[in-house]
């Protein structure tokens, strides 16, 4: 039976092999320092931040439609989060409203994420812009705007409550970020699952014309898309503001490639209609799993974490072609024709 | 390849073969058209599920023979005969005018007729069929539904008000191929198989798509294969489910057997009388002159635009519409 | 009459009307920047940025005509010129001229240009994420692995003497001065090779086809795999080339240097009319999109915009433009 990832096998259990492959060959090498208990603690802080960008962007690839704006997006939305929340602690407003401000920035932070969300998906479903194109220019427009109301410097003044609420521990061991993703990953599985929304999501990504012949909304389905993914991003950009207590114009710049290798090295891609949010999951898990092992290695540097993310990718991309390529499914049964022949 | 040629250009297609044939060239003609296999082919190899069942000259086969060997039935060709035609009109067109494309469109459409619309290519059929289902803004001209006047301004409008269409190109306009079946059959009915929140149950799904699938003997074992694995005549009917899930007063068909094999034809044929009979007006558009006659209660010929002839009934056959056309 | 027929055909066309956009533009920040703009100094730093970022937008060009997306040329260039110039410092080479640096970026350029090749033609696989994969890779190789480092000072001669070798000099009246570098003059050249090989070769003439139809190109006899193949591969080699060619000019060879010249490019090749889906485009068009995104850059300062907003001038003007073309496009479907 094909799966939604259209292979005859379970791609699920090829990128589960590869989990399973890297867990072995690190823990051969560094058998203590895999297993410790910070380690893990560290992994599940660090991996909400490209893990809820990526979320959101599997959305928005499923659909059809590719995003390259999402950091710039989301770093411009908590760039004017810190703006607000900064009022607080250089005392322009009273200390006595922090907890206040502090909501209310994040309000805004994600009000201003769906806004964005919104201009992406306007131009691309109202005025038929390519979603590459489209997002391409929003993204120097984002990150042109946080560098002018920057100068390119981090915003600090962050107030201590917002890091605080950030380093909690729900349970003792669930720290706040991975909660967030958590509830992130809930909702959108939830949506692709059991809702129409995600039926349609599929079924426009895979032909948009056909949807819209079918009597489908593409234009609203697009914009809420988009919107969502905004969304999704300002949240991201927030949990990066936690880690670094400042708002950066290019914070996450190596999370735009990764979150889309995440996506395509399972399956999603910016084609449309493909996907398990399942195998995004494992792969967001696989990819976090390197870099903190490389991390181990201090001879090794971080960029070797793309490296295998990348080489990684690019051999998951030549197996599956090959293995998908229709040439040699027609060769195959040629095959089979013949067998019975020779025995007879 | 050939569904897309006029008579014309079909005649000097088949002219030039023959030059070719007549220099000693061999040709592979591949077509599922009984007439043209039987005007250009000297001999004939019939294929079904991958076998071949039939080789030899095409003189010594009779159409009957063909259509057996064809689908592996007995066929009987059935002509439409309008039952419980209603009296007042559901669809009345008046004026319509689309710049470019036809102009000053006129006609009415009851329940329980099947209105055939023919005409060459470029006679703005399709574009009339996309005007009345939301896709192309009409420059001029008033639709009435059920005596209301009404504004078709996209599908999602036309679905609301009861019409239905399937497209031309079932493949890029029709299905999501690299989709289920049992979505491709829903795409339509999403909210009506979902509850207020737009929560939805595979199970509701798999269940719609069952009915439509025993119904019109879609031949496929599992409705959660991609629909791309299915033959040209099922994908036709799926899509031909999708619009039937819904409630419809109107039906507008472009080109519904192109591309389809003799045996899922008929089933498609059938399906539409029935559906007539039960009171669905249904608005066939096709440039298959043995299609419009014995399944058309009316005919309307467009050439160039306009509406250039009107045949009833008895009234309707080939050489009847050739006549108007030219 | 001819004349009448052949000037109807050129205004329907994107290129003139963004050559139109061009020139009012410049008339407008003339007027606005107090005559700034046409002074031989602004000129001489417009032509000298225009250089390196033409040059890119050139091989980017003949690659989305074919109906793809090379993400991996800067870091490609970057890997590729990182690598030649330690070499040659290594090896003690380039202390008087620049050749031996420049061969060397040709053929990494051209190796790594056949690994983009080769995944791309063998597995028909998506340019895009191909590219952006192997992106990801001569990044991971040239900081990872090989651990390129910063060579600032310690560049070679010969390559230093090369960036400062120029054609001419002018002297603004408050006595500053812009070289034009020779540099100027392969960039002249590469557009000239460019819209030779579009227009009057066969290998010009498949990448249209493949671009417009690659399963028809393919049944028209167009050996697509090779072709393909063979365009990534000198897309690395020039690539290569180019990126040498900014060491020189910038002095420096840093392994980061052009990160994120793959997002500004596209656009602005995109801006010259050529069609993401392939098929379309011109040298033409594609010059006047990157010396108009060149001068809007160069000249926000002399309109007094401070450089902090240069970035988000960019994206407006792609954005403008984008729109603009989708719009045409749109219009032309109907």
């Amino acid at each position: 039976m094909k799966n939604k990832t259209g292979l005859k096998f379970n791609y699920t259990f090829l990128l589960l092999g590869f989990l399973v492959a890297i867990l072995i060959v690190f823990t051969i090498a560094k058998p203590t320092m895999l297993w410790a208990p910070d380690t893990w603690k560290a992994m599940a802080i660090q991996f909400p931040e490209f893990g809820v960008f990526t979320l959101g962007v599997m959305l928005c690839f499923i659909i059809g439609c590719i995003d390259v704006s999402f950091v710039a997006l989301g770093n411009f939305a908590s760039i004017l989060a810190a703006l607000l929340m900064r009022t607080v602690t250089d005392g322009t407003l009273p200390e006595s409203d922090t907890g206040l401000i502090v909501l209310l920035a994040i309000l805004l932070a994600l009000v201003v994420g769906g806004l964005g969300g919104l201009l992406n998906g306007s131009l691309i479903s109202r005025l038929g812009i390519p979603p590459i194109l489209a997002t391409l220019a929003t993204q120097m427009v984002f990150r042109g705007l946080s560098i002018a109301l920057t100068r390119g410097d981090a915003v600090t003044g962050i107030p201590e409550i917002y890091g605080e609420i950030g380093h909690i521990y729900l349970l003792g061991i669930i720290p706040v970020p991975m909660l967030i993703f958590l509830i992130v990953f809930a909702i959108c599985a939830f949506l692709l699952k059991c809702t129409t929304y995600g039926k349609k999501l599929y079924m426009i990504g895979s032909n948009p014309k056909a949807a819209r012949f079918s009597a489908i909304n593409v234009t609203r389905m697009i914009n809420v898309t988009f919107v969502i993914n905004g969304v999704i991003a300002a949240l991201s950009a927030l949990l990066m503001v936690n880690t670094y207590n400042s708002a950066k114009a290019d914070f996450g710049s190596s999370y735009l490639m990764r979150c889309i290798l995440i996506l395509v090295l399972d399956g999603v891609l910016p084609d449309g209609g493909m996907g398990k949010i399942l195998d995004v999951l494992i792969s967001i898990v696989t990819i976090q799993i390197i870099a903190s092992c490389v991390n181990m290695f201090p001879e090794l540097n971080t960029y070797y974490s793309s490296l295998i993310s990348a080489a990684l990718l690019l051999i998951t991309l030549m197996m599956t072609s090959y293995l998908f390529n229709p040439e040699r499914k027609v060769r195959r049964a040629e095959k089979k024709e013949e067998l019975p022949k020779e025995s007879a | 390849m050939k569904t897309a040629l006029t008579k014309k250009e079909v005649h000097a297609l088949f002219k030039t073969v023959r030059q070719l044939r007549d220099r000693g060239i061999a040709i592979m003609f591949i077509s599922h058209k009984i007439d043209e296999i039987f005007e250009i082919a000297d001999d004939v190899a019939i294929m079904r599920n991958g076998r071949n069942v039939y080789l030899g000259a095409t003189s010594s086969l009779t159409r009957k023979e063909f259509t057996y060997y064809m689908t592996g039935r007995e066929l009987t060709d059935t002509r439409f005969c309008p039952e419980n035609v209603s009296a007042e009109p559901v669809l009345e067109v008046k004026n319509l005018t689309l710049a470019g494309s036809y102009h000053d469109i006129s006609f009415e459409l009851c329940k329980g007729e099947i209105l055939g619309v023919t005409g060459l290519l470029g006679s703005g059929r399709t574009e009339l069929a996309l005007s009345l289902f939301g896709l192309l803004k009409p420059d001029s001209g008033e639709i009435y539904l059920k005596d209301e006047k009404v504004k078709i301004s996209s599908p999602i409008e036309a679905q609301k008000l009861h019409i239905g269409y399937v497209p031309e190109d079932r493949l890029t306009e029709g299905l999501c191929l690299r989709q289920p079946i049992a979505d491709n059959i829903t795409l339509s009915s999403l909210k009506r198989l979902s509850s207020k929140l737009g929560l939805i149950k595979q199970k509701d799904i798999l269940a719609e798509a069952d009915v439509w699938v025993k119904k019109f003997s879609i031949a496929t074992d599992d409705p959660m294969k991609h629909a791309s694995t299915l033959s040209g005549g099922n994908q036709q009917k799926i899509v031909l489910a999708k619009w039937l899930s819904n409630e419809l007063d109107v039906l507008i068909l472009n080109g519904p057997t192109v591309g389809v094999d003799v045996g899922a034809k008929q089933d498609i044929h059938e399906l539409l009388h029935e559906l007539a009979r039960q009171g669905l007006a249904v608005i066939i558009i096709s440039d298959d002159l043995e299609e419009v006659v014995a399944n058309c209660s009316r005919v309307i010929v467009m050439k160039d635009g306009a509406i250039v002839g009107e045949l009833q009934n008895e009234d309707i056959c080939s050489q009847a519409i050739l006549n108007i056309i030219r | 009459m001819e004349l009448t027929r052949k000037l109807r055909r050129m205004t329907r066309k994107t290129e003139f009307y963004l050559f139109i956009v061009l020139v009012l533009m410049c008339v407008a920040i003339q007027i606005i920047s107090g005559g700034q703009l046409l002074e031989p100094n602004t000129i001489v730093d417009i032509a000298r940025s225009l250089t390196i970022f033409g040059m890119f937008a050139l091989i980017s060009l003949v690659v989305v005509i074919s109906g793809g997306f090379d993400l991996s040329f800067p870091t490609l260039a970057s890997l590729t010129y990182s690598v030649s110039t330690s070499i040659c410092l290594s090896m003690g080479w380039c202390q008087e001229t620049a050749w031996m640096a420049f061969l060397l970026a040709a053929v990494i350029g051209l190796v790594l240009g056949m690994l983009n090749g080769f995944i791309i033609s063998r597995f028909k696989l998506n340019t895009m994420i191909v590219t952006l994969g192997t992106q990801t890779l001569f990044l991971g190789i040239s900081m990872g692995l090989l651990q390129m480092p910063e060579i600032t000072s310690t560049l070679p001669l010969g390559l230093r003497y090369f960036g400062e070798d120029s054609l001419f000099e002018v002297f603004s009246s408050t006595g500053m001065r812009s070289t034009m570098p020779t540099a100027f003059l392969l960039f002249v050249a590469l557009a000239v090779i460019v819209w030779f090989v579009l227009r009057f070769t066969m290998f010009g003439r498949a990448l249209y086809a493949i671009g417009g139809n690659e399963v028809s190109a393919e049944r028209a006899g167009i050996n697509v795999k090779r072709t393909k193949f063979w365009l990534y591969a000198f897309v690395g080699l020039v690539a290569g080339i180019i990126g040498m060619l900014r060491v020189c000019m910038v002095r420096q060879a840093i392994p980061k240097g052009l990160n994120g010249w793959d997002l500004k490019i596209i656009p602005a090749v995109i801006l010259g009319g050529a069609s993401i889906y392939g098929g379309e485009g011109t040298v033409f068009g594609t010059l006047v999109a990157a010396i108009l995104m060149t001068v809007i850059s160069n000249s926000l300062l002399l309109i007094g915009i401070d450089s902090y907003w240069q970035d988000f001038f960019n994206g407006l003007v792609i954005l403008a433009g984008v729109t603009i073309s989708a719009v045409q496009a749109k219009r032309r479907s109907i």
